[in-house]
């Protein structure tokens, strides 16, 4: 049933719009009925929709948003309920605007946390997370986030409710359209329920950091420690302080393979500084957070071993780079369309170059051609679930 | 099926990689799964991308349905040509393209057997970790296809998260490269999806594999039970712990006396009703202290003795015994329903004493190998095709442990697929607007839907499907 534009006004107004913060209208559904009534109205009204949590990562999942063409923000922030933590089966089932603080909480209890360590955890919702295919810094050992969705529940622009996936660690019933969606930056559904898979909280935490001369010398050394028969939770290389390069390896686990670990390291590769128990937790959310204090302008990622080659075209920036898995995030400059093309050109042929934190027109010049490859199955995939582009991205895949 | 055709698919593959004669045919129609067989109209094996592509564009514009095909050990009819059509086979893509010691990740075609790129990458200390009992057979192309696992899943996850790039055909013949890993994909995740489509999206030709490091320290217990329930209840306790094994596979009575009679005789002990295989890797300490935490917790569930492998000799033997123990169970009847369940971890020993029960009531054969701790169930009903009455028997069996499952959480498949046998179980996990969703999908990637015909969704669903029931965008706006 479509609700007249006057009376749809006055409910979305009583469900708490927040124009006061936003140039647009915010819906936020207190239940998933109203969620999906929402989109049909929208569909009727043909207005543009963006799903968001709390919106702390619109600026770079939905550039039009800062262009001002979107027409309304349908927030999933209450849709805050657990459905089910079961400790005994590690798994997590949440609506889509839990924050990830309020679930590390809950899951706490039971002595499980939760991947993907996020910045900002209080103000990141699962939905959000999930949507932005947003992964932490302990994807060096647990992968990315989307390796551990096991299901999701998701309303799709026409206002139908689907399911994919279940609340199992392992299940290959259909489709896993869960991995579609994760990442899929709120273009094809708005994510309103998923499942996670859980990880044990370590018994240690340790931090070992090295300050070196170079980018060169960073890689190499973390090139050591992988080689070296430990296996790092985190592992980052920056040149963010003004000292230099750092190489940043964070270890969790049992207490006393941290404790090998850690004399093993040391000895292997001398110099580290170490810090363990909470202060190694808080180093390491210092690392995780700075991206807080610069905003990421660009994200190169890739075969490892491109690292190097890579940073050498981006020479002069301010990066942090998870060799492990050699995703490199360079942090705000001016960037112009021009030089993210020049930028491009200069990087090798494999290396992918993702907009982040950037002007709407640079997101455009880095857009996939819709037309061709991989572009044209996104393109297919988005025309067939959102058929009157409702949730469409401009620049996510680019709609011609 | 028209000369023409079959000229033009000789042409690009050569005589010897079309199979047209009927005896030669009566090998594809069906995989391991043999209740239900159609012959395909003609078998195409190319040698590469490049002929998968021109052979897939030739059956595309002679609207021909093309069922993709590895080495045939499906076991729930997903490579069986219901339609007939023709069957595209990777047996002649056998080649490791590459292997990247510095990246940890192969390259490699979609016919390569899973236990020969472990076999290629071994001297560099690297592994392929899904590990499906048939993977001395199975190919890395079958295993994209249904999202495969084996025992070492619980740590290293099934074939979905080793998977860093594919190439694909397409139903129209078009070769998408999504070869380059792309740990952070600015866009939809194409890979994800597309392993575990069974073949309904196109064909993997080509495969970018993330390999593994071999662990410095590997343990091996086998403990020995006097009940398959207290064996049961020590793994949902194990996991309730949050203690993380490498692997833990759990088999009965029959599976073991059945395994003891054949060659893959591991030495288990004939007496026991059950045990419980459990692996440990990781760093020294890591591994001691994970052991120490997990011998208790099966000592308070009256485990009568714990073996330990002292070496990689012995580790072997038992793990041949548990990866040879389907092939052993043809000793007991000519042939083995091998269903395949997930339960949540908590509800084990439930689940397996339903189907005990079920199996029990109408004088079925039941035996119990399983991946415990994944909760992925392999309740195994031997049965002989040729009596009737029995199949009736074991298809109605099958179908009450799955919904028993399903009653208590579970799932339908936890690494076997959908494919044919579960198709219309789907509508048992999955409401019509979930099944719609994924007609949706399947159309948008192979619009004719010729890829894989009559497998995973429901026949309902597909007829609404072809009806033209979904909306499609108008050409002239997109």
């Amino acid at each position: 049933m479509t609700a007249s534009a006057s009376e749809w006004q006055t409910r979305l107004e009583a469900q708490g719009v927040e124009l006061e913060r936003s140039p647009y209208p915010v819906a936020a559904p207190e239940d998933v009925n109203q969620l999906a009534d929402v989109l049909r109205f929208a569909a009727s009204e043909k207005l543009r929709v963006v799903p968001t949590g709390l919106g702390g990562k619109l600026a770079w999942c939905r550039p039009e948003v800062a262009a001002g063409e979107a027409d309304l923000l349908l927030s999933t922030r209450r849709l805050d309920a657990v459905i089910d933590y079961v400790p005994g089966d590690g798994t997590l089932t949440a609506q889509a605007g839990c924050t990830l603080s309020a679930l590390g909480e809950t899951v706490a209890t039971g002595g499980h946390r939760i991947t993907p360590d996020v910045p900002r955890p209080a103000s990141a919702t699962l939905g959000g997370v999930l949507g932005a295919g947003q992964s932490g810094p302990d994807r060096e050992a647990l992968g990315p986030v989307r390796h551990h969705v096991l299901g999701c529940h998701v309303v799709l622009a026409d206002g139908t409710t689907a399911k994919s996936g279940g609340r199992l660690v392992k299940n290959v019933t259909g489709f896993d359209l869960h991995r579609l969606y994760t990442g899929s930056r709120g273009t094809l559904c708005v994510i309103i329920e998923a499942s996670l898979r859980l990880f044990p909280i370590p018994e240690e935490d340790a931090v070992l950091e090295w300050q070196t001369a170079d980018a060169a010398e960073a890689i190499a050394l973390a090139d050591a420690v992988r080689d070296s028969g430990a296996r790092p939770r985190t592992m980052t290389v920056d040149n963010v302080a003004e000292a230099g390069w750092r190489l940043h390896v964070g270890l969790a686990g049992r207490r006393k393979q941290i404790a090998w670990e850690c004399d093993h390291l040391a000895e292997a590769a001398p110099g580290a500084e170490l810090q363990e128990g909470a202060a190694a937790r808080a180093r390491s959310a210092h690392v995780r957070d700075l991206e807080l204090h610069a905003p990421v302008a660009l994200r190169l990622s890739g075969r490892p071993s491109r690292t190097l080659q890579a940073l050498q075209s981006i020479e002069g920036r301010t990066v942090l780079v998870q060799p492990g898995a050699f995703v490199c995030d360079v942090f705000a400059a001016d960037d112009t369309p021009e030089t993210v093309r020049a930028l491009r050109t200069a990087l090798p042929s494999d290396v992918h170059l993702a907009a982040r934190h950037v002007a709407p027109d640079v997101h455009t010049a880095l857009a996939r051609d819709a037309a061709t490859g991989d572009g044209r199955w996104m393109r297919a995939l988005a025309e067939r679930l959102d058929p009157e582009g409702l949730l469409a991205c401009p620049t996510f895949p680019r709609r011609p | 099926m028209d000369h023409s055709l079959l000229n033009g698919l000789r042409a690009i593959v050569g005589p010897d990689s079309l199979v047209t004669e009927p005896t030669a045919r009566f090998a594809y129609e069906s995989d391991g799964q043999m209740l239900e067989r159609q012959m395909p109209d003609v078998v195409v094996l190319p040698r590469d991308t490049a002929e998968a592509a021109a052979c897939m564009k030739l059956l595309h514009q002679a609207n021909v349905p093309l069922v993709p095909r590895g080495a045939g050990t499906g076991l729930t009819g997903g490579a069986t040509p219901v339609e007939g059509g023709a069957l595209v086979g990777t047996a002649r893509m056998r080649d490791v393209l590459e292997i990247d010691t510095r990246d940890r990740l192969a390259r490699v075609q979609a016919g390569v057997v899973n236990v020969e790129l472990t076999r290629c990458c071994a001297e560099h200390g690297l592994f392929y970790a899904p590990d499906p009992s048939s993977q001395a057979v199975c190919t890395i192309g079958g295993n994209v296809a249904n999202n495969s696992g084996g025992p070492h899943c619980l740590k290293y996850g099934a074939t979905t998260r080793h998977v860093l790039g594919l190439v694909v055909v397409t139903a129209e013949g078009e070769v998408l490269d999504l070869s380059s890993p792309d740990p952070d994909p600015d866009g939809y995740d194409l890979v994800g999806l597309f392993v575990g489509s069974e073949g309904m999206f196109g064909l993997a030709t080509e495969i970018t594999i993330r390999l593994c490091v071999e662990p410095p320290v590997v343990e091996t217990l086998l403990a020995i039970f006097p009940t398959l329930d207290a064996c049961c209840d020590s793994v949902s306790e194990i996991i309730a712990s949050r203690l993380e094994p490498s692997a833990i596979e759990v088999m009965d009575k029959l599976t073991i006396e059945a395994v003891e009679a054949s060659v893959f005789a591991a030495g288990y002990p004939k007496d026991a009703e059950a045990v419980c295989l459990l692996e440990f890797e990781g760093g020294e300490a890591e591994v001691a202290a994970t052991v120490d935490d997990v011998l208790p917790i099966l000592e308070r569930h009256g485990r009568l003795e714990v073996r330990r492998a002292r070496d990689s000799k012995e580790r072997a033997r038992l793990w041949a015994g548990r990866k040879g123990a389907f092939g052993a169970m043809g000793r007991i009847a000519p042939d083995l329903y091998v269903a395949d369940a997930v339960a949540p971890r908590t509800r084990l020993r439930e689940i397996v004493g339903i189907a005990t029960e079920i199996c029990a009531e109408r004088g079925l054969l039941l035996s119990n190998v399983f991946h415990a701790g994944d909760g992925n169930l392999h309740p195994n009903i031997s049965y002989d095709r040729r009596n009737r009455d029995e199949v009736e028997k074991v298809l109605e069996a099958g179908e009450l442990i799955m919904r028993a499952c399903l009653e208590r959480g579970g799932s339908l498949t936890g690494e076997h697929g959908v494919g044919l046998e579960k198709r219309e179980q789907m509508h048992n996990l999955f409401n019509a607007q979930d099944l719609e969703v994924m007609a949706r999908v399947r159309c948008a990637l192979d619009p004719a839907l010729r890829m894989n015909p009559g497998k995973m969704i429901p026949l309902r669903r597909r007829m609404e499907t072809r009806a033209g029931g979904l909306p499609r965008r108008e050409e002239s706006s997109a």
